[in-house]
């Protein structure tokens, strides 16, 4: 087991931080991931890739916590900017790279407005790099969702991009 | 994906090129291997009294014990029955239709 997370963490983290709004939260994602797997190994078929697989239910991973955040979110009834869509202090790492950080927190902000599945889909699409065939994959969705929750979602994110813009 | 069509979606791409150059911290491994040992050795305990319920209880045994117990419940109320067959709508009627106990 030790050698699995070994193996595998680098890489279920740097996926999650892509999700993650703090590095609180990304121990626990990654913690809930890595626990998941624990749990879920049994079900493993060895036909599919291991790695594969962990991905999928790291994917899953963020998924849920956008949509726990989206239910928090709406039984407080504030608006989004105002609690935790703001980077924590947390989130600024004084070793890494001040403006890469700086802009992740900007989109990270940005695509918190957005639906939870959503989010995660453009979560995955611009910051990860990831193509819509693999995101469906990856989700359960067919391609032809995607890309049509894709556009909405596109369009939504322009109509809040020209929102935040200076008249 | 369609390419940018105006400004803010060029500085949107800007910022999404520079955004994915954000490097993660290092994950907190000890509260990771805690947590994993923890949810090992649960599930090992929990599995281990599985194995053991179910070496006890297999399917075969579980029947046969079954069948054994029904029998023996049967012959036991058949015996107290045979006692006090008179005052039993039941047993009168089931004496009726077998022909009787003895």
């Amino acid at each position: 087991m030790e050698l699995l997370v070994e193996r595998h963490h680098a890489a279920i983290g740097r996926l999650l931080w892509r999700f993650a709004r703090s590095r609180a939260d990304l121990d626990d994602l990654v913690q809930d991931t890595f626990l998941r797997m624990v749990r879920g190994l049994p079900n493993w078929r060895a036909q599919q890739p291991f790695a594969h697989w962990l991905l999928r239910i790291a994917t899953n991973v963020g998924r849920d916590y956008f949509r726990r955040q989206s239910v928090r979110r709406r039984w407080q009834a504030e608006p989004a900017r105002e609690n935790e869509e703001q980077p924590a202090p947390d989130a600024i790492d004084p070793a890494a790279d001040p403006a890469a950080r700086a802009a992740a927190n900007e989109v990270k902000t940005m695509l918190a407005q957005l639906a939870p599945d959503d989010r995660a889909l453009l979560t995955l699409h611009h910051l990860e790099g990831w193509g819509l065939a693999q995101i469906a994959a990856q989700f359960g969705w067919t391609l032809t969702a995607t890309k049509l929750r894709a556009w909405r979602a596109r369009r939504q994110l322009r109509k809040l991009l020209h929102l935040s813009e200076p008249s | 994906m369609k390419p940018p069509r105006s400004q803010s979606d060029a500085a949107w791409e800007n910022l999404v090129r520079q955004a994915r150059l954000d490097a993660p911290p290092a994950i907190d491994r000890a509260a990771l291997s805690r947590a994993i040992r923890a949810e090992t050795s649960e599930r090992a305990t929990s599995l281990g009294w599985i194995a053991t319920f179910v070496a006890a209880f297999a399917f075969r045994r579980a029947v046969a014990s079954c069948l054994l117990a029904s029998a023996a419940l049967a012959a036991l109320s058949l015996w107290q029955a045979r006692d006090c067959a008179g005052d039993l709508a039941w047993a009168q009627l089931f004496l009726g239709t077998t022909g009787g106990l003895r």
